[in-house]
């Protein structure tokens, strides 16, 4: 992973700005009302004159998804290890939690409301049940793809369950388990404003999910626009903040970081 | 250190897999205390399984391996001591590749349970001796092939063990690292004392390195070896070596069935 | 953009209900000397609902089921909405020809470039409100604005800013409404946005005790209307009032004995019951049917609107931020008279 790559970073905003470019002429030209799809210029200066009350509700946004991203790290580390361990649990949990993933988070919300009432709680908990199917697998699949070779190392040292999943299973599952994170990341930031549109407090500090909601429903479309952009800006950070702190773990791998083992058998 | 006063000893040992495949069948042979006898057959011919069985990780369907004149295993049953009586080195390194070479290298110790300090500083000791001090807080990514397997050596020895069970360890490298291997391995097992038992495919690796060679053929053992050149003074190249390596050359042929003798 | 564009069928929560009103077969030649016969080729139009069918959408039901729209030339597609339809803006950009929408969205989108029109006020008072639990002791709007419930309404209605404005609202709890009665039902406290309508009959229907405080004292638009676009006036004035007269008539006969076509509706929401259908209609009728009229029999004039209505909300509109500008409210609704042309 080089992140540091100066192309890969510039290759990717150039193309940003061709897109926006290409956005703000083709809207220009094609004269399309504003209500329908307003130009980025419309939209950011819209983002401009409201930046308080985005950025309030972008905090909002952001805390209930990196909670509910944190959350959902612990139960799927600690439930994926439990159900990689074991394998009883393995084949009869996996399919359960396939299953799981396919519940539409939308038909759900709902019920979360009910469970936990209004406000932080739902959106935390929204985030928490889409964020964590993707850590859970890849845990289960680091974890049960362990280089056999390793575990023999530690079978002829006589290691104990614990310690060979302290020292090999969890270290050695890192890299599946921050490519499952990077997933969960985005989906958190999805979850939280599925979350808030059924549940989020309105009024002055309302959360990103209710100014979506708010700014339809007065067809702002720039608005909605700018707070659509701002959850992109929000899933995007935590995304590039796993990702980073994900590098920083496997980075001493190098190429081993594919294969842990760094040897074919 | 002194000497081993342990010899590796396999008794009737017979080992067949799940389907019936015969393994091993009614191996016998000891590896005297502080000798290295090398293992040699073709693919496939069960010597992989006779170290594996005499680490523990497999058990033999009958016989049993002894270490005289203590035995640790009793008809295929593990008994594994608190100490370590014997040290593994695969064919693979098998290192941690998110640690450091010190902190694979005291990785048995770290097991052990023995104290930080002190396992770092029994682990410096084996790395200096390995000639590995510059690479010592380097990672598995950054070594070759062949000094991965040197930390592998390493690391099979931070436990001071009495048997050293070495399979096919040089079997990854080219033909200019085995050669420093080899050196490596002798080194290690003069320095150590070690019982140690090779597995091998090379000829001329065991005729340089053993003192006896078991000769494999199928699953059992074809001929028993000792090799006529005094430890300490082989040269790859003279004419004593290669008449050796072409003896035993002619004993494995025979072994594998390629030539009639 | 033209008048008939193909369905619009991006919308995945709208399901689309078709509902045949063809009275004969369509290919037969028309019958000579009778040029009103139904055999004529009919206009096809959409009609989009903000809702699911229920009683507020009554009159259009019956205008299909009688074959009112047929009379009229039209053969007219009514389509379910729901909370997240975008209805001012699909009829605004043309995807469909008419949608049922709030006179405040009319206003708002016009404010925004949407040339949306409003032809037809089903509801004469605004049908909206809070319903309350009967215990609950809060018993106006100004003690409800003063309080701390929590209460389920959608982001962005414009009378949050009206009652924001005139009584503060600070410690009010304002969440999303569900769409539901479950959260309601489950708390005394709760207090949730209302159709007048809908909620409290369905809640009678269960027994529950409940109290509606209208909000139509501080902000009374024209709460249900049914819009069109400036395109299909200008290339359609004809077939836009025929189904403005169309539709009243419906709505005439609906009110008049609501029973009859109540069946029709619930075929296509079977999560209501007809008795629930029948209680609506009656609770419905004294908000639709003009004052000035006293009985349904004879030349209505249901459906119809005042300039100075629409200036009020467009001027509330402003006060609250919404708009800007209360800008040409004449050119926001269009009059139709009740005689066919």
């Amino acid at each position: 992973m080089k992140i540091r790559s100066i192309r890969t970073v510039i290759a990717p905003a150039v193309a940003v700005v061709i897109a926006l470019a290409a956005w703000e002429v083709a809207v220009a030209i094609t004269g399309v009302r504003a209500y329908l799809l307003p130009g980025p210029l419309e939209i950011a200066r819209t983002m401009w004159l409201n930046s308080a009350r985005l950025f309030d509700a972008s905090i909002q946004t952001a805390m209930a998804a990196t909670i509910g991203f944190v959350i959902a790290t612990g139960i799927g580390i600690v439930a994926g290890s439990v159900i990689a361990a074991v394998p009883v649990l393995r084949r009869a949990l996996y399919p359960l939690a396939t299953i799981l993933q396919m519940v539409p988070l939308v038909a759900v919300a709902p019920l979360l409301v009910i469970w936990l009432g209004f406000g932080l709680p739902t959106a935390i908990a929204a985030a928490t049940v889409v964020a964590i199917f993707p850590v859970l697998a890849a845990t289960i699949d680091g974890q049960v793809s362990v280089d056999p070779g390793l575990r023999e190392i530690f079978a002829l040292h006589g290691a104990s369950g614990w310690t060979r999943w302290s020292k090999l299973d969890l270290p050695a599952s890192i890299p599946n388990i921050v490519t499952g994170l990077r997933i969960s990341a985005g989906l958190a930031v999805i979850g939280a404003i599925v979350g808030e549109f059924v549940s989020g407090y309105g009024g002055d500090d309302a959360p990103l999910g209710i100014v979506v909601m708010s700014a339809m429903r007065e067809a702002r479309t720039d608005l909605v626009f700018g707070a659509v952009a701002l959850c992109a800006v929000v899933g995007f950070a935590l995304f590039g903040l796993v990702s980073f702190v994900g590098w920083v773990l496997v980075r001493r791998w190098h190429s081993s970081a594919v294969d842990p083992s760094g040897e074919k058998s | 250190m002194s000497a081993s006063h342990v010899s590796l000893a396999f008794r009737r040992v017979s080992r067949t897999f799940p389907g019936g495949v015969v393994a091993l069948n009614d191996v016998s042979f000891s590896v005297p205390a502080g000798g290295l006898t090398a293992v040699i057959g073709p693919s496939g011919c069960g010597k992989t399984t006779l170290l594996r069985i005499a680490a523990g990780l497999d058990r033999a369907t009958s016989g049993r391996v002894e270490l005289i004149p203590k035995s640790i295993l009793k008809d295929g049953a593990v008994h594994f001591a608190g100490d370590r009586k014997t040290s593994v080195c695969f064919q693979d390194p098998r290192l941690l590749p998110w640690r450091s070479v010190i902190d694979n290298v005291a990785l048995p110790l770290e097991l052990a349970g023995i104290a930080r300090a002190d396992r770092m500083a029994r682990a410096s000791q084996v790395i200096a001796a390995a000639g590995l001090s510059d690479a010592k807080y380097r990672m598995p990514s950054q070594l070759s092939g062949g000094m991965r397997m040197r930390v592998a050596l390493a690391r099979a020895l931070v436990t001071r063990p009495e048997v050293l069970l070495l399979d096919e360890p040089c079997s990854a490298v080219d033909e200019f690292t085995r050669m420093q291997l080899d050196e490596e391995i002798r080194r290690v097992w003069q320095a150590s004392g070690a019982t140690t038992l090779l597995i091998t495919h090379s000829v001329s690796e065991a005729v340089w390195l053993a003192d006896q060679i078991v000769v494999m053929g199928g699953a059992s053992i074809d001929e028993i070896y000792q090799v006529q050149l005094p430890q300490g003074s082989r040269d790859r190249t003279s004419a004593g070596f290669l008449f050796e390596v072409e003896t035993v050359m002619k004993l494995l042929a025979r072994a594998a069935g390629v030539v009639a003798t | 953009m033209k008048c008939h564009l193909n369905p619009f069928h991006q919308v995945a929560v709208a399901t689309t209900i078709f509902m045949s009103v063809v009275a004969c077969d369509r290919s037969s030649p028309p019958e000579s000397g009778q040029p009103a016969s139904p055999t004529k080729k009919l206009t096809s139009v959409t009609l989009q609902l903000n809702w699911v069918p229920e009683p507020e959408f009554g009159g259009m039901f019956a205008a299909v089921h009688d074959g009112i729209y047929a009379d009229e030339g039209l053969e007219v597609e009514i389509r379910k909405g729901g909370a997240q339809v975008p209805c001012a803006q699909l009829v605004a950009s043309g995807q469909v020809q008419f949608a049922v929408v709030s006179g405040e969205e009319v206003l708002t989108l016009r404010a925004r470039g949407g040339a949306i029109v409003a032809v037809f006020a089903t509801f004469q008072q605004n049908p909206t409100g809070f319903l309350l639990h009967a215990s609950n002791p809060i018993d106006s709007l100004e003690a409800l604005w003063t309080s701390a419930s929590t209460i389920g309404i959608d982001p962005g209605l414009p009378f949050v800013q009206i009652l924001n404005q005139k009584y503060g609202g600070k410690s009010l709890k304002l969440v999303p409404y569900s769409g539901a009665l479950a959260t309601f039902m489950a708390s005394p406290e709760y207090v949730q946005q209302c159709f007048i309508t809908a909620e409290p009959v369905e809640c009678q229907l269960r027994g529950l005790a409940t109290k509606v405080l209208p909000i139509s004292d501080v902000f009374n638009p024209y709460g249900a209307v049914i819009a069109t676009n400036e395109t299909t006036i200008r290339d359609n004035r004809p077939m836009v009032e025929a189904f403005v007269r169309a539709t009243r008539e419906g709505w005439r006969r609906y009110l008049k004995s609501p029973e009859v076509y109540n069946p029709t509706i619930a075929r296509m929401n079977p999560s209501m019951t007809i008795e629930a259908m029948n209680l609506a209609a009656k609770l419905e009728a004294p908000l639709i049917i003009p004052q000035s009229e006293g009985s349904l029999d004879g030349e209505s004039s249901i459906g119809r609107m005042t300039l100075e209505r629409w200036r009020i909300t467009g001027e509330q509109l402003v006060q609250t931020g919404v708009m800007t500008a209360v800008g040409t409210v004449e050119d926001a609704f269009l009059k139709v008279d009740s005689a066919p042309h």
